[in-house]
C-alpha cells in the first residue's frame, strides 16, 4: 500500500499510509483504537474505495471488486461474524462454498479446519452454545477453509481468556509455517512480540515506525524506562520530572508514571528524589524499553487506555 | 444457488418465522372459515371458505416480504457485511439470492394455504393461472417493499414493524374492514388503487367472487377475464414502480 489516503467526511482515517507485506511473513499491525487498522485492511481487501494512493496485492493492482485477488485472501473480522442459526460445520461449509469450493474438496477442507481449530467434536453444534474462545476460533476457521494465500486477522483475540488466546497465537504461527502470509492486527503488544516477524506501528492513519521487534526496540535502546507509583501524584510532580534534562517523555495515569529518559544519565536518582519530596513513592522500577515504550516514545500515548483517569500529560 | 439454499435453510431454521408465516395463516384460515360458516344463516361454506383462503393467502404474500429486510439488515449492514463482501461474490448476488429465497418462502406459504383450502374446504379456484399470477406479483411487491425499507431503516426489527404497518395500512385502505369511500379519490383504493385491492379484484374476477347460489349449488356464472387481467396489469404496475424505486434508492443510498 503506497501513499493511501481515505477520508470519511472531515476525518482522515488513512493519512498517506505506506504499508508493505512480504510473502510468507507475519506482519503485526499495531495501533490504538481508531488508528485506522480496520480501514487499512478494508482498503487492502478492496472493500472500500480509497481517495488516493495505490494498493497492489500479489503483484496486481487492487481495486474494489477485484475478484481474482479476493479469492486468495481470507479475512477474520474484528467482530464475530458467523451465522448463529447454523452449526459450526455448516458455517465453515458456507464460507468455503463462497470461495468456490465444492464436493470432496469442500468436505476435506472443512474437516481439516475443524481439526485445526479444535472443534471437530462440536461441528454439529451451533455457535450460540459456544464459549467466547470457541466462537473466536470458529470465526478464524471460517477464513481458512479456502486456504488463502494472504490471511488478514483483525484483532482476532478480543475479549477471550488467556488460554484460548495462546491457542490462537499458536495457530497463527502454524498457519504461517504452512506458507500463508499473515497480517495480524491488534492492540496487544505481547501478541505481536510473540508471533510477528515484522511490526508496523500505526497511529492516526499512518505508519509511524516499522521493523523487526529488535529494530524497533533498538531505536530507543539508549533509553531507560522508569515506572513509578507516586503516593501523591500531582501536576507539579509531573512538571518537575519533565524538567529534568534527559527526560524524553512522562506519561502519568492515576499515580502510575512511565518516564522515558536517557540511559545511564543518573536520572533515576533525581526522579526518586523529586518524588520523595512530593509525598513519597510506593513502587519504582527501571528497565530497558519494550515495544510498549517504543509506542509511548513515538506517540506520547499509551496503546490502550488502562483507565480513564489521568491520561497523557 | 449455494447462497439461495443458504438463505432458504436459515429461513427454515427460524422458529418464529415459521410460526408466523406458515402456521399462523393456516390457523387463521381454519378459524375464519369455521366461525363464518357457523354464524352465517345460509350454508355457503364453500363461498366463505373461498374468500377467506384467497384473502389470507394474498395478505401473507404482502407481509412475508419482511424476510428480505431482515436478511439485508443482518448480513449486509453490520459486521458480517465485510466478511461476506470479502469473498469473491458481489453484493447483488447476495441480495438477489436472499430475495429469491424470501420469495420462495412466501410462495410456499401461499401454496400451503391454497392446497389446504382446496382439499379441506373445497375452495373454488376460478382461473388458477390468474390466482397464481396475483400471488406471485403480490409477493414480489412485498419483496421490493422489504428491500426499500431495509435500504432506509437500519434495524431489522424496525423494518419488520414498518413493513407490517404498511401492509395493514394497505389492507385497511383496500376496504378490508368494509368499503371506504374517500373524498376526491372515491372508491379507487377499494377497487384497483392498492396492490392488495388490485390482487383481490383480479382473483375475484377470474371467476371466484362471482359465484351465484342457484338451486342448491354454486354456479360460477359470470367470469370477467378482461377485468381480471386489467387488475393484474395494475398490480404489475405497482410491482414495477416499487422495483424501480428500490433500484433508485439503492443507487442513492447504497447498503
Ligand atoms: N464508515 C465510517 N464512517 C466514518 N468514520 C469512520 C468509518 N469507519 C471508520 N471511521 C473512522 O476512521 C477512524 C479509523 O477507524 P478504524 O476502524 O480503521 O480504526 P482501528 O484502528 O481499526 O480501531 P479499533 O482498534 O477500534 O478497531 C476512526 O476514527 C473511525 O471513527
Ligand atoms: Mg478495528
Amino acid at each position: 500500500m503506497k501513499n493511501v489516503v481515505k477520508r470519511y467526511g472531515d476525518l482522515t482515517a488513512l493519512d498517506h499510509l505506506d504499508l508493505e507485506i512480504n510473502e510468507g511473513e507475519i506482519l503485526g499491525l499495531l495501533g490504538p483504537n481508531g488508528a485506522g487498522k480496520t480501514t487499512a485492511i478494508r482498503s487492502l481487501i478492496g472493500l472500500i474505495e480509497i481517495d488516493s494512493g495505490e494498493i497492489s496485492v500479489f503483484g496486481e493492482k487492487q481495486g474494489v471488486n477485484n475478484v481474482k485477488i479476493k479469492k486468495e485472501m481470507g479475512i477474520v473480522t474484528q467482530e464475530i461474524t458467523v451465522f448463529t442459526e447454523l452449526s459450526a460445520g455448516e458455517n465453515l461449509r458456507y464460507f468455503g462454498a463462497l470461495y468456490g469450493l465444492r464436493g470432496k474438496e469442500l468436505d476435506d477442507n472443512v474437516k481439516r479446519v475443524l481439526e485445526f481449530i479444535g472443534l471437530t467434536e462440536h461441528a454439529k453444534k451451533r455457535p450460540k452454545k459456544f464459549s467466547g474462545g470457541m466462537q473466536r476460533r470458529l470465526n478464524i476457521g471460517c477464513a481458512l477453509v479456502h486456504r488463502p494465500r494472504l490471511l488478514i486477522m483483525d484483532e482476532p483475540t478480543v475479549g477471550i481468556d488467556p488460554q484460548s488466546r495462546n491457542h490462537i497465537l499458536e495457530s497463527v504461527k502454524k498457519i504461517a509455517q504452512g506458507g500463508t502470509t499473515v497480517i495480524y492486527t491488534t492492540h496487544y503488544m505481547e501478541e505481536v512480540q510473540a508471533i510477528c516477524g515484522r511490526i508496523s506501528i500505526m497511529d492516526a492513519g499512518r505508519v509511524i515506525a516499522d521493523g523487526t521487534l529488535d529494530e524497533l526496540v533498538g531505536k530507543i535502546a539508549h533509553e531507560d524506562t522508569v515506572r513509578l507509583t507516586a503516593a501523591a501524584p500531582s501536576d507539579a510532580l509531573t512538571e518537575e520530572i519533565r524538567a529534568i534534562s534527559g527526560v524524553k517523555s512522562v506519561v502519568a495515569n492515576a499515580g502510575e508514571y512511565v518516564i522515558i529518559s536517557g540511559a545511564d544519565s543518573g536520572n533515576l536518582n533525581r526522579i526518586m528524589e523529586i518524588a520523595m519530596r512530593h509525598g513519597g513513592v510506593s513502587n519504582i522500577t527501571s528497565d530497558k524499553p519494550n515495544l510498549e515504550d517504543v509506542f509511548l516514545t513515538l506517540t506520547g500515548k499509551k496503546l490502550r487506555d488502562t483507565n480513564e483517569g489521568g491520561g497523557e500529560s | 444457488m449455494k447462497i439461495f439454499m443458504h438463505y432458504l435453510r436459515r429461513a427454515s431454521l427460524d422458529p418464529i418465522g415459521l410460526l408466523i408465516f406458515i402456521l399462523l395463516p393456516v390457523a387463521l384460515v381454519f378459524l375464519n372459515v369455521e366461525i363464518n360458516v357457523a354464524t352465517s344463516h345460509e350454508i355457503r361454506g364453500q363461498a366463505v371458505a373461498t374468500n377467506v383462503v384467497l384473502m389470507i393467502m394474498l395478505m401473507f404474500q404482502l407481509m412475508s416480504g419482511s424476510y428480505i429486510s431482515e436478511y439485508i439488515c443482518l448480513d449486509l449492514k453490520g459486521a458480517t457485511r465485510w466478511r461476506l463482501l470479502a469473498a469473491p461474490v458481489s453484493l447483488n448476488k447476495y441480495l438477489f439470492s436472499a430475495m429469491f429465497a424470501s420469495l420462495f418462502f412466501s410462495l410456499l406459504t401461499g401454496a400451503i394455504v391454497l392446497t389446504l383450502g382446496y382439499f379441506i374446504y373445497d375452495v373454488y379456484m376460478g382461473n388458477i393461472v390468474i390466482i397464481i399470477a396475483a400471488m406471485l406479483l403480490t409477493a414480489l411487491f412485498g419483496q421490493f417493499l422489504g428491500i426499500i425499507l431495509a435500504l432506509l431503516v437500519d434495524k431489522s426489527g424496525t423494518c419488520t414493524a414498518v413493513h407490517l404497518g404498511i401492509s395493514w395500512g394497505i389492507f385497511i385502505l383496500s376496504g378490508f374492514f368494509g368499503g371506504i369511500t374517500l373524498p376526491v379519490v372515491g372508491d379507487v383504493f377499494t377497487t384497483y388503487g392498492t396492490p392488495f385491492s388490485a390482487a383481490i379484484r383480479a382473483v375475484m374476477h377470474s371467476g371466484v367472487g362471482l359465484a351465484v347460489f342457484e338451486g342448491g349449488e354454486f354456479v360460477y356464472a359470470s367470469f370477467d377475464n378482461a377485468d381480471a387481467i386489467l387488475s393484474l396489469g395494475v398490480l404489475a404496475g405497482f410491482v414495477a414502480v416499487t422495483g424501480v424505486a428500490a433500484v433508485i434508492i439503492g443507487r442513492r443510498r447504497p447498503i
